[in-house]
Parts: C-alpha cells; sequence; structure tokens
C-alpha cells in the first residue's frame, strides 16, 4: 500500500518534471554533445504534422529553443506535500522530502530517464499510507516527448497503475516552436485544459491548469500552475501547485497538491533497477462497483447448480438477488412459475424460489403463490404460507386465503395457514386484513384447532387479546401449559403483561423460567427484570437464558447508559460460564 | 430395622420426584466489533421421575459498528415419550413451531440502516444486509429400552452483503469482500427417560468474512485509490460439541 503513495511523489516531481521540460520547443537539431539551452531566432521552425489541433496561436515573435533532455541530468531536493480537506477538516495529508538522483541517457529512440527517489522525511495522518522510502522507475521517452514506455519495480502493480495515472495527468505532445499552446488536460481522465507559456527570456516556462470537470460529467473547479526555471541549460528548479475544489452535501472538498525541486548538483548515483515495462501506458479506471445484473432464468440456473453441485452456501444470496430482481421486473414472476411447474428442480431450489416470490413482495408474486397453493404440492405448503404471511402489503384474496385455511381446524394445510396468519396480523398494514385473520384465529379454537397452536399464532403480533385468553395456562398444573404461555406473552407489550412474565420467570419449573427470562430479554430493560435475570444467573438450569436477556439489555440502545456499563460490568465478570459471545468487544455505541 | 428402610426408600423417592434441571451451552464469536457474528449453542433439560425433556438451541447474533442485533435462533425440542418439535425464531419476533418434520426455508434477517463508523480519516456509511437459509429435519422417535431416542439434523446458512460509502461523493467509494457469516450443520441426538437425559449435540461450522472499503479521491496528482481493509476473518470448519448425561 506505501507504494501506492509513491506516486505522489515519483509522478509529480519525476514525470511532470520530464514531460514538461521535453515539452519545450526545440528547433530540428542533432542532439548537442553537452546539456545546453540556447535562445535564438527560428527561420527554419515549421509547424510539424500532427500538431495539436488545440494549440493557440502563436504569439509574435516566435521563440525556438534547443533542448537536451540531458539538461535533466543532475540531482535535486524534492519535496512534496499533498491534502484533502471536506470542509474544515482534514482528511488527509501526506508530505515527504529527500533526495532525487535523475540519469538521463540517449539512445536511438530518444531518451532513458533513470530517476531513484530516497525519503529522509515523511509524515502521514494516522491511517494513511504512507510514502515509500524508496522508489525507482524509469521512463523513456522518444526525440518528440512522448512516453514510450516506463520501467516500475517488479509485482508493484499499485505502483504501476499510480505511474500511469499521472503520466495521463501531465502528458503533453510536442508543442513545435511557440512561445505559447494548450493541450486538453487529462488527469484521472477529468475534462479541462492545460496552457502553457515560454517566458520571453527562455529560462521559464509555466503550465497553467484549469480542470472543468469530471468523468462522470460533475463539474469541478480544478486550477493549478507549475514552472520551470532554466539556467544555463540546465534544470534549476520546478515548483507547482494544483488546487482542485469538488461541491459535496457535507460541503468543499479541496485537494491540494504541491511538488517542489530544487538542483542540488551535477552527478547523479548510479540507479540499479528490477524494473517491469509496460508499453503503451495509460490509465487505469478503477474496477466497477456495480455487479452485473441477472435475469431470472439465469438466477433459478445458478440457484440449480448452487443446489446440485455447490456450493450449497451460496443459496441465500441468490435468493436475496433473485427476490431483488422479481421486485424490480415482476414480469418475470412467470418465467420463475414455469421454472417450477416443469419440474425436475431439487426441492431445496424450489424451496428457494418459493421464498423469493414472497420476498419480492409484489402483487404478481401474490398471486403466482396463490396458485401454486391450488396445485398439489404437500413439501411447499410451509414455504408457500410462510411466503404469504410476510406479505406486509396483502391482496384481499391473499387474506380470504389465509382466514379461511386458518379456520379449518386439522389437516396438512391449516398449522401452517394458522402460523402465516398470525405473522400477517403482526407485519401486514391493512387494519382490516388485521381483524379478519384475528377473528378467524379466535374462531378457529371454537371449531377444534389445537389451543397452543392458535396462542402460539396470535402472540406473533402481541395481540392483547392474548392477555385474556392466558389466564388459565399462566395457572395450569403442566409446566409445558404455562411455558407455552410464557412464550405467547413475549410480543404483548403493557405493565400487565410484564407483571405476568415475571411472575412466570419466578416460576418452580426452569422451563417457565426460562421461556419467561428469554421473553422479558426481548422487552426494553426494567429495574425488577434486571434483578430477576441477575439472581437467576446463580443456577446453572437458567444461567444461558439469564446472560442472554442481560446481553440483550446491555445493547439496546433505550436502556440508561449508567444500566448497561453496569450490565456490560456483569457480563465481563461471568464470561468463563461460556456465554462469551453476548459480550461485546466495545462498550455501548 | 425396617423404619430405616422405609426412610431410606423415602428419600430415594424423594430425590427421584424433585426436577434435576440443567443447561450446558458453548460460544464462540468471529471478527471485531465493527462487523462479526456470534453464536451459542445451549442445551437444556430437564427431568423428573414421571417426564424428560430436553432441548437443544441456536442463538446467531450479528454485530455491527459495535450494536448487535439478534439474526435467528433454531430450537430442537425433545419429550419423553415420544415428542420431537423443532421452532424457529425470525426477526420481529415472530416464532414458529414447523408443523412438519422438515423445512427448506430462506429468509431475509436483516437489513440494517447506514451506521456510520470511522474508517482512518474518512467517514463510512457501513449497512449490512443479512440473508439465511434454514434447513431442518428430524427423524420419527424411536425406542431405546425404556429411553426415547430423538435425532434432529439442521443446517445453517448466513451469508450478506455489506454496503459501504464515504459520507461525500467524491470519484468512487464502495465496499469489495465476502460475508460468508455462517455455514454451519447443527445435528442432535437427544436420549430421554426420567432416570437419564443424554445428549450428543452439535455444530460443524465455517465462517469467512472479508471486508474492504475503497475511496476514490481527488484529481489530478491526487486521484487514487484509498483502501482500508475492515475485517478479514476465515473459520476453518470444525466441530463445536456438547456431549453428556445427566
Amino acid at each position: 500500500m506505501g507504494r501506492t503513495w509513491l506516486a505522489t511523489c515519483a509522478a509529480a516531481g519525476g514525470i511532470a518534471l520530464v514531460v514538461f521540460a521535453l515539452g519545450l520547443p526545440r528547433a530540428e537539431a542533432p542532439a548537442p554533445s553537452r546539456p545546453s539551452l540556447t535562445n535564438q531566432a527560428a527561420p527554419g521552425a515549421s509547424p510539424r504534422p500532427g500538431a495539436s489541433p488545440a494549440r493557440h496561436a502563436p504569439a509574435a515573435p516566435s521563440a525556438a529553443l534547443e533542448l537536451d533532455p540531458r539538461a535533466l541530468h543532475g540531482v535535486y531536493a524534492v519535496s512534496t506535500r499533498h491534502r484533502l480537506e471536506l470542509g474544515e477538516a482534514t482528511l488527509l495529508e501526506l508530505s515527504a522530502a529527500g533526495r532525487l538522483d535523475l540519469s538521463v541517457e540517449a539512445d536511438d529512440a530518444g531518451y532513458r530517464l533513470a530517476q531513484r527517489y530516497r525519503f529522509s522525511e515523511r509524515e502521514a495522518t494516522p491511517g494513511a499510507p504512507g510514502f515509500p522510502d524508496e522508489l525507482s522507475l524509469v521512463a523513456e521517452v522518444d526525440p518528440r516527448g512522448a512516453l514510450r514506455r516506463l520501467g516500475l519495480p517488479q509485482g508493484d502493480a499499485a505502483a504501476r497503475n499510480l505511474a500511469r495515472t499521472l503520466w495521463a495527468a501531465v502528458a503533453v505532445r510536442w508543442p513545435e516552436g511557440e512561445p505559447e499552446w494548450s493541450h486538453p488536460a487529462t488527469p484521472a481522465h477529468a475534462r479541462g485544459e492545460d496552457r502553457f507559456a515560454l517566458g520571453p527570456d527562455g529560462a521559464r516556462l509555466t503550465r497553467t491548469r484549469t480542470l472543468t470537470s469530471l468523468p462522470d460529467g460533475s463539474p469541478l473547479d480544478g486550477r493549478g500552475e507549475l514552472e520551470l526555471r532554466l539556467l544555463d541549460g540546465r534544470l534549476t528548479a520546478l515548483s507547482g501547485v494544483e488546487r482542485t475544489r469538488i461541491a459535496t452535501p457535507q460541503g468543499e472538498l479541496l485537494a491540494t497538491t504541491e511538488v517542489h525541486l530544487t538542483r542540488t548538483g551535477d552527478d547523479p548515483a548510479a540507479v540499479t533497477l528490477a524494473l517491469e515495462w509496460e508499453q503503451q501506458p495509460a490509465f487505469e479506471a478503477a474496477p466497477a462497483v456495480e455487479v452485473p445484473a441477472r435475469d431470472a432464468p439465469t438466477l433459478v440456473q445458478a440457484l440449480e447448480r448452487a443446489v446440485r453441485v455447490g456450493p450449497e452456501r451460496a443459496v441465500p444470496a441468490l435468493f436475496d438477488e433473485l427476490a431483488r430482481r422479481l421486485a424490480a421486473h415482476p414480469d418475470e414472476v412467470a418465467l420463475v412459475l414455469q421454472a417450477l411447474r416443469d419440474g425436475g428442480l431439487p426441492h431445496a431450489a424450489q424451496c428457494a424460489l418459493v421464498d423469493a416470490l414472497g420476498a419480492s413482495a409484489t402483487a404478481e408474486a401474490q398471486r403466482g403463490l396463490l396458485e401454486l397453493l391450488d396445485e398439489d404440492r404437500p413439501r411447499l405448503l410451509g414455504n408457500l404460507y410462510l411466503a404469504l404471511g410476510d406479505q406486509a402489503a396483502p391482496l384481499p384474496e391473499t387474506t380470504d386465503r389465509l382466514a379461511d385455511d386458518a379456520l379449518i381446524a386439522d389437516g396438512a394445510l391449516s398449522p401452517w395457514a394458522r402460523t402465516a396468519a398470525g405473522i400477517q396480523i403482526a407485519r401486514a398494514e391493512p387494519r382490516w386484513a388485521k381483524t379478519q385473520l384475528r377473528t378467524s384465529l379466535l374462531a378457529s379454537l371454537d371449531a377444534g384447532a389445537p389451543r397452543r397452536e392458535v396462542l402460539e399464532a396470535l402472540a406473533q403480533s402481541g395481540d392483547p387479546v392474548v392477555l385474556d385468553l392466558l389466564g388459565d395456562d399462566e395457572r395450569s398444573p403442566d409446566p409445558g401449559t404455562r411455558a407455552a404461555a410464557a412464550e405467547a406473552l413475549r410480543n404483548v407489550r403493557g405493565p400487565e403483561a410484564d407483571r405476568r412474565l415475571l411472575a412466570l420467570s419466578a416460576d418452580d419449573a426452569p422451563a417457565v423460567q426460562r421461556a419467561a427470562l428469554d421473553a422479558l430479554g426481548l422487552r426494553p430493560a426494567s429495574s425488577a427484570a434486571v434483578d430477576r435475570a441477575r439472581s437467576a444467573l446463580v443456577d446453572p438450569a437458567l444461567h444461558a437464558d439469564a446472560h442472554r436477556a442481560l446481553g440483550a439489555w446491555a445493547h439496546d440502545p433505550h436502556t440508561p447508559a449508567g444500566l448497561q456499563a453496569r450490565l456490560l460490568e456483569l457480563l465481563r465478570a461471568t464470561q468463563p460460564c461460556g456465554c462469551a459471545v453476548l459480550v461485546p468487544e466495545g462498550g455501548p455505541q | 430395622m425396617t423404619t430405616l428402610r422405609l426412610c431410606a426408600l423415602a428419600c430415594l423417592l424423594a430425590t427421584a420426584a424433585s426436577a434435576q434441571p440443567f443447561t450446558d451451552s458453548k460460544s464462540e464469536s468471529v471478527g471485531p466489533s465493527l462487523i462479526g457474528a456470534a453464536w451459542e449453542r445451549v442445551v437444556a433439560g430437564e427431568r423428573t421421575a414421571t417426564t424428560a425433556e430436553a432441548s437443544a438451541r441456536t442463538v446467531v447474533h450479528l454485530r455491527l459498528a459495535g450494536r448487535q442485533f439478534r439474526l435467528l435462533g433454531i430450537r430442537q425440542e425433545a419429550e419423553w415419550p415420544s415428542d420431537s418439535r423443532q421452532r424457529i425464531e425470525l426477526p420481529g419476533s415472530v416464532r414458529f413451531t414447523l408443523p412438519a418434520p422438515d423445512l427448506s426455508l430462506n429468509r431475509r434477517l436483516l437489513s440494517t440502516p447506514p451506521l456510520v463508523v470511522p474508517v482512518g480519516p474518512v467517514p463510512v456509511a457501513i449497512g449490512a444486509n443479512v440473508s439465511g437459509q434454514i434447513e431442518l429435519d428430524r427423524d420419527p422417535v424411536s425406542r431405546r429400552g425404556s429411553a426415547s431416542r430423538h435425532r434432529f439434523r439442521g443446517t445453517l446458512r448466513l451469508s450478506g452483503t455489506a454496503e459501504a460509502g464515504v459520507t461525500y461523493a467524491v470519484a468512487g467509494a464502495g465496499v469489495e469482500g465476502t460475508l460468508d457469516l455462517l455455514n454451519a450443520e447443527m445435528p442432535a441426538e437427544l436420549t430421554l427417560s426420567p432416570s437419564r437425559i443424554e445428549y450428543d449435540v452439535l455444530m460443524r461450522r465455517s465462517s469467512n468474512i472479508r471486508l474492504e472499503v475503497f475511496v476514490q479521491v481527488g484529481v489530478g496528482f491526487l486521484s487514487r485509490r484509498f483502501t482500508r481493509e475492515l475485517v478479514n476473518y476465515a473459520l476453518a470448519g470444525t466441530d463445536f460439541v456438547l456431549q453428556g448425561s445427566r
């Protein structure tokens, strides 16, 4: 990771230096035997074929300069600083300073610029990746200044990508013998323009950058200036500052980059490099985040494959993806129904399809589920009813079907129907649906439906009617019935339900106490409930349930902070019992 | 002598008639508090002179940005001499007893609102969606002498997606990784009689959580991909055993 930020410096300093220096106008002349930079008239200067179409009209008189890239050969003090701010807050700040040895060699194809950065001072905000200690790279350019290839540290993909990015940010074409010209600026594919101007004495080159938009078209205000100073045929200094502003909902985001180079010597140390060479370096965009959408038939195939040959752990994710797909494309419900009717799908895949239809929560899916319910699919009854019961906005025909089936005293489908009716009373929005289903469930008691089953269904909603129904159950001599009563009270809110649950938590039978403690743990903490759970901690038969209830209160944001702290302390003190999972690693949020 | 024998018999009867409750549990937690999961397997039982019942329970929680969410619970219950039940607890306090011996159920278990946590210098909003597949099955109750044997099979798979985004729009942000919270088999065998309860309860599980958040910031020299690993946790498949007799 540290290598990634290399680029900030490596590219900012090295590549910019090379490119801009090479970007100077020059006359057609063989490379001199020594570095030289001379002002002279340009009688023979004429535009080259392929010169930039964005070039501005030249200002007279034009100057012709001869620059041998070997003028860059030398040792430099380099410093760079980067800052990212959002409003008043500094998000990221990096800086580094050190030495650059830049060696330039001419060959038949152009020039080879070997650069070695050694940073003696490095600073970064905590958590941010820092600069590397040392970095080497080689840029090979043709005689006109165009990058031919980059040599980068072997295997350093981050460095490679960043160097490409930075190269794209600063690359310019040979500008011909004119003192002012411009080119499109393409830093990170943002849109904008670079304008270049050569000072009258030929010893100073400036680049003014203006950026106007990001690749996606969103507006951007980017401005920067870079200046190179030349003396006696040598680069003596490079200095640049660039500021980019982007408006965000949270305020203005400001990115600032500064780069400074000052010549300190003429004899760079030899650079020993182990590099990989990149032909035609280009900016490589970040990979897309969006997962390509898959249609329902493709997802059904993937689901079948996961169930048959694995990995089976992919099933929940495929179920979720299918549900989202069907919610966005209700027209594909018919394709899923067809896949179920065609047969041949493994049972687990059929269940996942039915569940996905239910989770998609469209009217089309509900109608499809009702159709399937009328077909002979005994092994899918549970999934079909539970999917219908989970609908928050049931169709009238859905509610009618559940109410009718819940009334049937016995049979294979009626227990599922009662369970689904209970879930829908808890989930559904329309009051008429709740009323209809509750009436049906209560009527099923008179029709001989099992009492525990009906109570369990009604208990899903926290319907206060449960309080009236449970009186005898709470006093039953059978501990199982009393435990079921405690279960049925878990969703009923109010002081009366609290009082009864506390009474059941002190029952003689551990099964009843466990059920009551579990139900209490699902409600907001009360001092009486906390005291009861604390006292139950010492009972081996109740320890796990008491611990779970205390853990739930400790994590409940509605629990007062002081009580939360005491509960956490208590839970940590009782960790050796094997219930450590309920103790958070940090404090309450 | 006769009086002594009567006293001994009375003591024996009294001992046999009193409840013999017990619990045995194991728990495990994976990942840091930023995002992780925790689960417990609890065996509880009780016998008297004329009854015996036991249950094996699995409860799974998700931790996200320091908060804890109860995802689901599964209870495998046995009652001497011949009853077996399986119960499922889903989010929203929905609990039901399976009317059939087997069920393969897929559900969305959790969809959290974004929780803002600092990741390095960048405030990141993290949300999670968790889906689960629950497969439950049980055999008919069999006999072993006077004892009843109750066999349950269960599989639980929880996977999810985590969504993360910086709270300002720059050039791009997102999260990469896998969130296979839990892949577990949960067989349980409970052998009950009023004189003895034996249990052999397993949880064979694996878990794989790896998340990395990235932010693409700035343009020009500063344009770069800033990545930070949020969590990387891989749990090899191992057994999580509860065995004993009471």
